[in-house]
């Protein structure tokens, strides 16, 4: 068998790659610092960006459309009349709703209501308990009184 | 909501595929020459010679790649920045608050999670996925992008937490 | 090119020249049962992934509770499969040079088939669906999916698997150490400073490696396993989240990128049959190995790129690391294996295809992977299905393949012969197409941004999964033809005349009953391996011996009512108290195991119980640690000392089987099990 002459060889070409790479690495970034100052960067699509520019935060009382948002209403429910994981909410208010055990309500504002705070008492036909309530719980809805009238004030709009 | 191919996905899929039939190309000629007779020391020789390029090659890659690699991560540097949007996974549902932002305007998506571990992955208006980051449950995880494209932006969830995994969906509005 | 006739010998002809030694009936029979048990579990859990592939296509109509079921046995159950498959073949292979036991893998053996039944149970029956990865916070928010007991069944069932490797690590990392003389020469590193004429063979490299990789692995398994448990037996217990996903994704991501390893350490041994020229270690092979062995274990930070919270360090040298892992694939053993082939005539059997075919399989998953692991790449690409693609092309098209390839090399050599053409190039065909198609697919959905792990993939792209079904179902046929390749190998093999024979293995000093070919060699004959160094003890020398026991007394510190009542404050600090007199009582184990008159007792059965109590101690240790047992004894210094003094016990009971696994083994064992004790008190709280 051949003498392993690899073996001493491969060392310095394992080294040579390293610094091959490392000065063609540094050609790269010095010829985009170079083009980076000739022109201006265009715009750039979506990918991150990390900036140290400021506004300011809001911090008015939140408005029934932005809670509709903020507490994860839009996931399950749209707006549009189209299916989703929980009922549309295209409409409800003063409408008829069939419940998952057969009666039939209207949707006046003690229903909307009880149906934030409480959902579980009154599953509309079709879908299932446990998972709104779980996240009423998780958003500590409950404790926000005047967040739940906000928003039966926005769905009251969704005609 | 239906997915489309974005670019620089797509490029990554070019560059699977080339590799991948350049590696295949490889393999079906060492399968034919394999019928021959070559002395074992003829066919040392010449791999010995193209080893250590191949080597010194990859390692200039390896430099190149993730010399590269360290100007475009995701990870956001410190310091407060201008709209900050409070995301809250659960299960199986996204707080997205505020949901309607400006376009061109530096975001930081801080992103937590109230129960498990979620994934925030976000998809543009024409259905693009442009990126990730994981929602842990007392962790908060700071994502800064600008979006330039005006419009209704998707939400998946990227990391598997039950049941309704695949229906946990969201989105929020860039507006110009 | 043509493949040979189903008449031709099996192996190449310059072959005989070799030196190879031929393997002895026990050790078949060992191989059989592990790789037959492996391929028997790989078809099982196939069978799983159809299922999800065409509910994913819409066109079997399984609820999404029984998908996620279905991926929570399926990631298991293939990972235990391919685990006993490779572990098989490896130990096989070494078993030629190094006298590793039989009766500790067959224990390795019930541990991880028993670990698999429980999976089955707790995900079948029980309705556990987390995905095999158990990410903390998730097996406890079921939202009323599966009861307790089908999470606890779930997690011990992992234990025993992570136990089982353990043993397996334990031994391997053993005997290689004493065949050969101590870690620096196992490892080859004396012969690459030119001390050494006759370095290991290259699958005794590829095993200490594992070995060493393995032990680690196993140890964050058993960890991360005991702190979910603990948490099951007592909710007070709080985990921090970021610290269980480094600890989840180290034990998964090292067992399953070991797989690979375990593999080609067979791959070595088999190639040379094929190719008819051997494959020895050289300095560039001990170089190789080095780095993998650095390398796979700073790779595991990919899976935790998109959790920015982990620190930044870490992440850029798994990218690093991940990157760098596949050039001494791609550039030593790949290369080396290709290069063997070239021009070698060689001999194209359905087992050495399948061998040359896993080669290619790794290299392809690898570029998937290093693609997937660059950080910016990452950000779009994490947890879509190119995650999924890659290592379904490492774990089907490379050990999967060479899984395969060992039971028909099995097959091949029993009956003498190889399959026809006809079914070589069906089963071939079929799995290559139908592999590489469905492994396609998932690399375009990834491309698309198609989420992993969903039960109902987003509008409009079920119909990549019914494409990906329709390759499963041509892979299926495939591995279909191959299966019944080998039944009609097997069948030729039973025609051959065959004795039923008692044999004695001199090597563990056991008799066993089996049934022998006529014309097989009785390896019985063969001498047994020169030992190079005895085990040896942990601590040798009095210099060692003294400052283990400076050590020992500093500890004592950990005793003292200050300390005790400081770290009361949490759960967190007063288990790193304890891990303090852990280590304590770990050192007098060790001290006392190392003192010539006790070191001279320490024979293979006690090394028997030194294995079983480094794996079982610490897990007892951290479950001691439970807040309900700890919390009744605050503010009752008699009984919190006793209670110290007993987990000093279980430290001594550490150190003296530490001891009893010699010098190498021995360290190693000490140092994770006290790892483990600290690192635990670092991610848990409450109570």
């Amino acid at each position: 068998m051949a003498p392993q002459a690899g073996g001493d060889g491969l060392l310095r070409w394992l080294v040579g790659g390293l610094v091959g790479g490392a000065i063609v690495l540094g050609l790269l970034i010095g010829a985009y610092a170079v083009g980076y100052h000739r022109g201006h960067a265009s715009a750039r699509p979506a990918p991150a960006v990390t900036t140290t520019t400021g506004t300011t935060v809001t911090t008015a009382a939140p408005s029934g459309a932005r809670l509709f948002s903020s507490e994860a209403c839009s996931g399950c429910h749209s707006l549009d009349g189209s299916a989703g994981v929980g009922p549309t909410l295209k409409g409800l208010a003063g409408s008829r709703v069939v419940l998952a055990d057969g009666t039939a309500v209207t949707a006046d504002d003690a229903y909307l209501t009880r149906s934030i705070t409480d959902p579980d008492a009154q599953i509309v036909k079709g879908f299932r308990a446990g998972v709104m309530s779980g996240a009423v719980a998780s958003l500590g809805l409950n404790a926000k009184p005047q967040d739940v009238t906000a928003l039966i004030a926005f769905l009251e709009a969704q005609r | 909501m239906t997915p489309h191919y974005g670019e620089p996905q797509v490029a990554v899929g070019i560059a699977m595929v080339v590799i991948s039939a350049l590696l295949a190309a490889v393999f079906v000629v060492g399968w034919r020459q394999s019928v021959a007779d070559v002395p074992y020391e003829r066919v040392q020789a010449v791999g010995y010679w193209v080893r250590k390029r191949w080597l010194a090659f990859l390692c200039a890659l390896l430099v190149v790649v993730i010399g590269l690699s360290l100007f475009e991560l995701p990870y956001a540097r410190g310091g407060t920045h201008g709209t900050v949007v409070t995301v809250k996974g659960g299960q199986f549902f996204w707080s997205i608050d505020p949901a309607r932002i400006r376009a061109d305007v530096p975001v930081r998506f801080d992103v937590t999670s109230l129960d498990v571990n979620h994934g925030f992955g976000i998809y543009d208006p024409a259905g693009h996925m442009i990126g990730s980051v994981q929602a842990m449950p007392g962790y908060h995880n700071k994502l800064d992008l600008t979006f330039h494209t005006p419009g209704v932006y998707h939400v998946l969830c990227l990391e598997y937490c039950g049941l309704d995994h695949h229906l946990m969906q969201a989105s929020f509005t860039v507006a110009p | 090119m043509t493949l040979e006739a189903a008449t031709a010998p099996v192996v190449h002809p310059r072959f005989a020249e070799l030196e190879a030694t031929e393997p002895r009936v026990t050790e078949r029979h060992v191989a059989w049962l592990f790789v037959g048990t492996g391929v028997a579990l790989f078809a099982v859990m196939g069978l799983a992934g159809l299922a999800m592939r065409l509910t994913q296509a819409q066109v079997l109509g399984l609820s999404p509770a029984w998908f996620y079921r279905l991926m929570t046995l399926h990631g298991a159950g293939m990972l235990a499969g391919v685990l006993l498959g490779t572990m098989g073949a490896l130990w096989y292979v070494v078993r030629q040079t190094v006298p590793l036991s039989m009766g500790r893998l067959l224990v390795s053996y019930v541990l991880i088939v028993g670990g698999a039944v429980a999976v089955v149970v707790a995900t079948m029956v029980g309705g556990f669906a987390t995905g095999w990865t158990f990410l903390w916070p998730l097996p406890f928010h079921s939202f009323g999916q599966w009861p307790t007991w089908a999470t606890g069944t779930f997690l011990v069932g992992l234990l025993c698997i992570g136990a089982g490797f353990f043993v397996f690590c334990l031994d391997v990392l053993m005997k290689t150490t004493e065949t050969y003389g101590g870690l620096l020469r196992t490892l080859g590193i004396t012969y690459l400073r030119g001390r050494d004429d006759s370095p290991p063979p290259p699958q005794v490299l590829a095993a200490t490696v594992v070995a060493i990789e393995g032990l680690e692995a196993c140890a964050a398994g058993v960890m991360i396993l005991v702190a979910l448990i603990s948490r099951m037996l007592d909710s007070k217990l709080t985990i921090d989240a970021l610290w269980a996903k480094n600890f989840t994704y180290f034990f998964g991501h090292s067992v399953a990128n070991l797989t690979i390893y375990l593999a080609i350490g067979a791959v070595y041994v088999l190639v040379p049959r094929y190719a008819g020229r051997p494959w020895k270690t050289t300095k560039p092979i001990v170089v190789a190995w080095l780095f993998t062995l650095l390398f796979v274990m700073a790779a595991y930070s990919h899976h935790l790129y998109m959790d920015f919270v982990q620190p930044g360090g870490l992440q850029v040298l798994s990218e690093t690391a991940s990157f760098a892992a596949a050039i001494p694939v791609g550039v030593i053993t790949v290369f080396t294996g290709l290069m063997l082939v070239w021009g070698s005539r060689y001999r194209w059997t359905l087992a050495s295809s399948l061998v040359y075919l896993g080669f290619a399989g790794w290299v392809i998953g690898g570029t998937g992977a290093v693609l997937d692991s660059i950080i910016p790449f990452n950000f779009r690409f994490h947890n879509t299905l190119w995650v999924v693609a890659h290592f379904h092309t490492y774990l089907l098209l490379c050990v999967v393949f060479w899984e395969l390839a060992f039971v028909t090399y099995l097959l091949e050599e029993a009956a003498g012969r190889t399959a026809s053409r006809a079914q070589t190039r069906l089963a071939l065909g079929g799995m290559v197409i139908g592999g590489y198609g469905l492994v396609a697919v998932w690399y375009l959905s990834g491309v698309l941004g198609v989420p992993r792990r969903y039960a109902v993939h987003p509008a409009g792209t079920a119909g990549y999964s019914l494409a990906a079904s329709i390759f499963v179902m041509i892979f299926a046929l495939g591995f279909l033809v191959l299966l019944w390749a080998l039944v009609g190998l097997a069948r030729t093999a039973h025609a051959r005349r065959y004795e039923n024979v008692e044999v004695r293995d001199t090597w563990s000093n056991s008799r066993w009953r089996v049934r022998r070919r006529l014309d097989e060699p009785d390896g019985a004959l063969r001498p047994l391996p020169r030992v190079a160094e005895p085990l040896g003890v942990v601590f040798t020398g009095p210099v060692q011996l003294g400052l283990a026991v400076a050590t020992a007394v500093v500890l004592h510190v950990a005793f003292l009512p200050q300390t005790v009542d400081a770290a009361e404050k949490s759960t967190g600090y007063y288990s790193l108290d304890h891990a303090g007199q852990f280590l304590l009582g770990a050192l007098v184990g060790a001290i006392v195991a190392s003192l010539p008159r006790v070191a001279a007792r320490l024979d293979r059965r006690t090394a028997d119980l030194g294995i079983a109590a480094v794996i079982a101690v610490p897990a007892v240790m951290m479950l001691v640690m439970l807040p309900s047992l700890y919390g009744p004894l605050v503010g009752r210094p008699a009984l919190q000392f006793l209670y110290h003094v007993g987990i000093a016990a279980l430290g001594v009971v550490l150190g003296l089987g530490a001891g009893a696994l010699g010098k190498v083994t021995g360290r190693f064992a000490l140092l994770i099990g006290v790892s483990m004790a600290v690192m635990y008190a670092a991610g848990i709280g409450g109570g």
